[in-house]
């Protein structure tokens, strides 16, 4: 029958001017999710490629189980073509979608993130691009805004994996919508013809950049194959985003320098004292001082929380050490927001690093004062000292990013204060359960800065042990 | 080679006698009954009708008539969304089930997959953007076999309309059945379910096969002119398989009289009773028993010899069908009968 008088019936249900170029896939495959009403493993079942392995990648769980999903940084078995097919769209959305093409798949994923990173203007417009995903990238071509990494309501990272039983499409596990438009009838254009030209030109530089150092072969996973010097993959990453002229509203990479002379309390009283607000210390309008604070304050994060190597510290430094750390700060005379930020942190995002609070296997010595309380309650006062010490009120999830924006900078500048002083200190090392610390680890800095705030003596030694982070004046 | 209908005529022996629709049986014969029948869907949608019966004995058409409207119906309403599910029977009918049968009416490839809310969702999604890209306000939907369907079946149909209907979209379900759905349309009037009679049952047309030579002279007509193999050539169906006598002027509706009484001197020897009714099933096999197995004049024209043509009627079983039907109708009758007096 003749085309014009009759319609065509798609396969699977999808709306028309989407996907939005650039998109990535784990946004498309929420967004199919939900129109379908299926979850990612029906999605898996009709939209497998056959004789293609999945990109699994681990999760952790309750009670220290680990779970195995579909990481969304690759396409894995997912056949893109098919879905492209059935959503009766071109398939030229999926070249940017995923990070197949940039490299090998152990490069892809020292280079970005595991978790959801996203543009809150972007997701309100129900868009995710692939390369918010990237490590280095710290704000949105589009609207310039840092992009976050946490569920706004929970404080939780959202897995970047299609959505299951748990996870509801666009949503976090905790339940919470990120593109509250996603139910609507009919969806709204993403952006308007501007921002999609700024999108535009963002990812051919992107993407050129990569390509322009490849060696004439069409993939470029050829070129940055596992032989290849890892110097050599680092620089060219970090060069990427110099090298590629910038868009009207690209974020243009400065470098910090040190700015002030003098103590950490001289500089930063005002930063430190109760409720001074969030952004009195740096201007907001300083983006890349902005971009400096939140990479470096992310480096801390993932050192402080993240990357400590429990499997040889084992408990030492992955609970008590930190908790008596963190007591000793307080007794150190820290701020009260900074205190809030680490019992926030410890709370919200340690906990599904290993184990939730509730069941932390909390050592009697660490909390000898404590040894009488059960668990839920050592939990209990864990986040009612959080709430009584934050500067805004309890930790919703409308001031959640405010606070975190606030501590980024005072970490930062705590960090920048490290740095200079542990040139100043003496290595003690102690052996520790037969290991051996042979260095001073950029970890110890946020301990180390933390614990010298009220020190005046510029040598002083350092003892990690089982037991925590001590601290030792010399005289 | 052009004919005079502007098509093209290419050699005889080109076309593959293997492949021909008489031998593979896949054509349509459009009768004066389908074409009053499409005309009438017409009216039932540009009245706003939104649900109609046809009902009909077996073996007369319906199924056809069915995929014959949701080809023709795009051409009298451009783009118009047209989908066709045939009803099943379910020891255990379920919403789930429904839906998953809805699903794949509308071509929707993950149609088994979610609970029935799921299902249901994933259907009122995929309907109304078809619709929408349509640039339409409605859809059809043909329901074949729908005596198969119950009453639960009909308030799930209801509440698919109305989500529709409150979505701006108008959707028409004719339900095409054997004459059980009579019954079933009976019981829920006396039931007072005029919900589902108002909506999907406003009017009940009644599909018959031949009943007059008439008839039966514009179904042979169509062998003649309209049924072609290849469709973009002029080698219609008579023509095929008597190239001189077609070219000489010979056509089968000349002898529809003959046909017609081929199949009343074997209804009348099987001693059936009634008026005169040929299922389209057993006309349709006896003209491609005549086009396959017709023996040749001297000048090369089939001969139409009432004996061969009542053989060929006879080994369709036409009286016995027929038998069949009536008898099943007089026990239909004489249970009623028996209800009333009681």
């Amino acid at each position: 029958m003749n085309n014009v008088i009759s319609v065509s019936v798609p396969r699977a249900n999808w709306r028309p001017n989407h996907p939005t170029s650039g998109e990535s896939l784990w946004s498309v495959l929420h967004k199919f999710c939900a129109l379908n009403h299926i979850t990612g493993y029906a999605f898996g079942r009709y939209y497998q490629r056959p004789g293609f392995r999945a990109a699994f990648m681990r999760i952790p769980q309750h009670q220290g189980r680990i779970q195995y999903v579909e990481d969304l940084r690759f396409s894995g078995a997912y056949d893109l073509g098919k879905l492209s097919g059935a959503m009766g769209v071109d398939a030229s959305w999926a070249s940017c979608a995923t990070f197949d093409d940039v490299g090998e798949r152990l490069f892809v994923r020292k280079r970005t993130v595991s978790f959801l990173r996203y543009c809150p203007q972007c997701i309100e417009l129900g868009f995710h691009a692939s390369f918010f995903q990237l490590a280095d990238e710290l704000r949105c071509p589009v609207h310039g805004g840092l992009l976050r990494d946490s569920c706004p309501k929970c404080g939780k990272r959202i897995p970047y994996c299609p959505p299951s039983g748990k996870i509801r499409p666009y949503s976090c596990v905790c339940g919470r919508l990120l593109w509250w438009g996603l139910k609507d009838e009919a969806w709204k254009s993403s952006f308007n013809s501007a921002h999609k030209n700024t999108l535009s030109n963002y990812l051919n530089g992107l993407f050129d950049g990569l390509r322009d150092r490849g060696t004439g072969r069409s993939g470029l996973s050829g070129f940055y194959s596992k032989d290849e010097n890892d110097d050599l993959l680092n620089s060219i990453f970090d060069g990427l985003r110099l090298d590629m002229a910038p868009p009207a509203t690209a974020i243009v990479t400065t470098t910090i320098r040190r700015q002030w002379e003098g103590g950490f309390k001289a500089r930063f009283r005002s930063a430190t004292r109760y409720s001074s607000g969030a952004y009195s210390v740096i201007p907001s309008s300083d983006n890349g001082f902005q971009d400096e604070v939140v990479r470096v304050f992310r480096r801390i994060e993932r050192i402080f929380l993240r990357r400590i190597p429990r499997s040889k510290l084992k408990r030492g430094l992955r609970v008590s050490g930190s908790v008596k750390s963190l007591r000793q700060i307080a007794l150190a005379g820290c701020s009260p927001e900074f205190m809030a930020y680490v019992l926030w942190k410890a709370y919200w995002v340690d906990a599904p690093a290993h184990r939730h609070p509730l069941r932390r296997n909390l050592s009697s010595e660490d909390f000898r004062e404590d040894a009488a309380l059960t668990r839920s309650k050592v939990y209990w006062r864990f986040t009612q000292h959080a709430r009584l010490l934050s500067p805004m009120g309890p930790f919703t999830s409308a001031d959640a990013w405010a606070q975190l924006h606030y501590f980024a900078i005072v970490a930062f500048e705590i960090h920048r204060f490290a740095e200079d002083l542990a040139k100043n200190i003496t290595k003690s090392v102690y052996d520790v359960n037969a290991y051996k610390f042979g260095e001073m680890y950029p970890w110890h800095f946020p301990f180390v800065s933390l614990l010298c705030i009220n020190s005046r003596k510029p040598v002083f030694d350092l003892k990690i042990s089982a037991r925590g982070t001590q601290f030792h004046e010399q005289y | 080679m052009k004919t005079q209908n502007g098509l093209i005529l290419p050699p005889r022996e080109n076309i593959d006698p293997e492949l021909h629709p008489i031998l593979t049986r896949r054509y349509t014969i459009v009768t004066p009954i389908m074409e009053a029948l499409i005309a009438e869907t017409v009216q039932w949608i540009n009245n706003g009708v939104t649900g109609a019966i046809i009902e009909g004995d077996p073996r007369r058409g319906k199924t056809k008539a069915r995929r014959l409207m949701a080809q023709v119906l795009p051409m009298h309403f451009p783009r118009l969304p047209v989908f066709q599910m045939i009803a099943r029977h379910y020891a255990h009918p379920s919403e789930r089930v429904f839906f998953g049968d809805l699903l794949k009416a509308f071509k929707h490839s993950m149609y088994s997959e979610g609970t029935a809310a799921q299902r249901r969702d994933r259907l009122m999604e995929g309907v109304v953007s078809v619709v929408q890209s349509s640039g339409q306000d409605r859809l059809v939907l043909f329901i074949d076999q729908a005596h198969r369907l119950l009453e639960m079946h009909y308030d799930w149909l209801v509440d698919f309309h109305d989500e529709l209907s409150e979505r701006g979209i108008e959707l028409f379900v004719f339900l095409i059945g054997q004459r059980e759905i009579a019954t079933v349309c009976d019981e829920l009037r006396r039931a007072g379910k005029t919900q589902i009679i108002g909506r999907f049952m406003a009017d009940r047309v009644r599909y018959f096969g031949i009943r007059s030579v008439k008839d039966l002279k514009a179904c042979l007509a169509s062998y003649d002119d309209k049924s072609r193999f290849p469709d973009d050539t002029d080698w219609t169906f008579t023509r095929y398989y008597f190239p001189e006598a077609y070219a000489a002027g010979w056509r089968l509706a000349h002898h529809a009289e003959a046909f017609w009484a081929a199949f009343d001197e074997v209804r009348r020897h099987g001693a059936v009773s009634g008026a005169m009714e040929i299922p389209m099933q057993h006309f349709v096999r006896a003209v491609e028993r005549f086009l396959l197995d017709a023996e040749l004049s001297a000048q090369g024209e089939p001969v139409v010899s009432s004996a061969k043509l009542n053989d060929y009627v006879a080994a369709t079983l036409f009286a016995g069908s027929l038998r069949n039907q009536w008898q099943v109708a007089d026990g239909d009758e004489e249970e009623e009968g028996e209800g009333r007096d009681e």
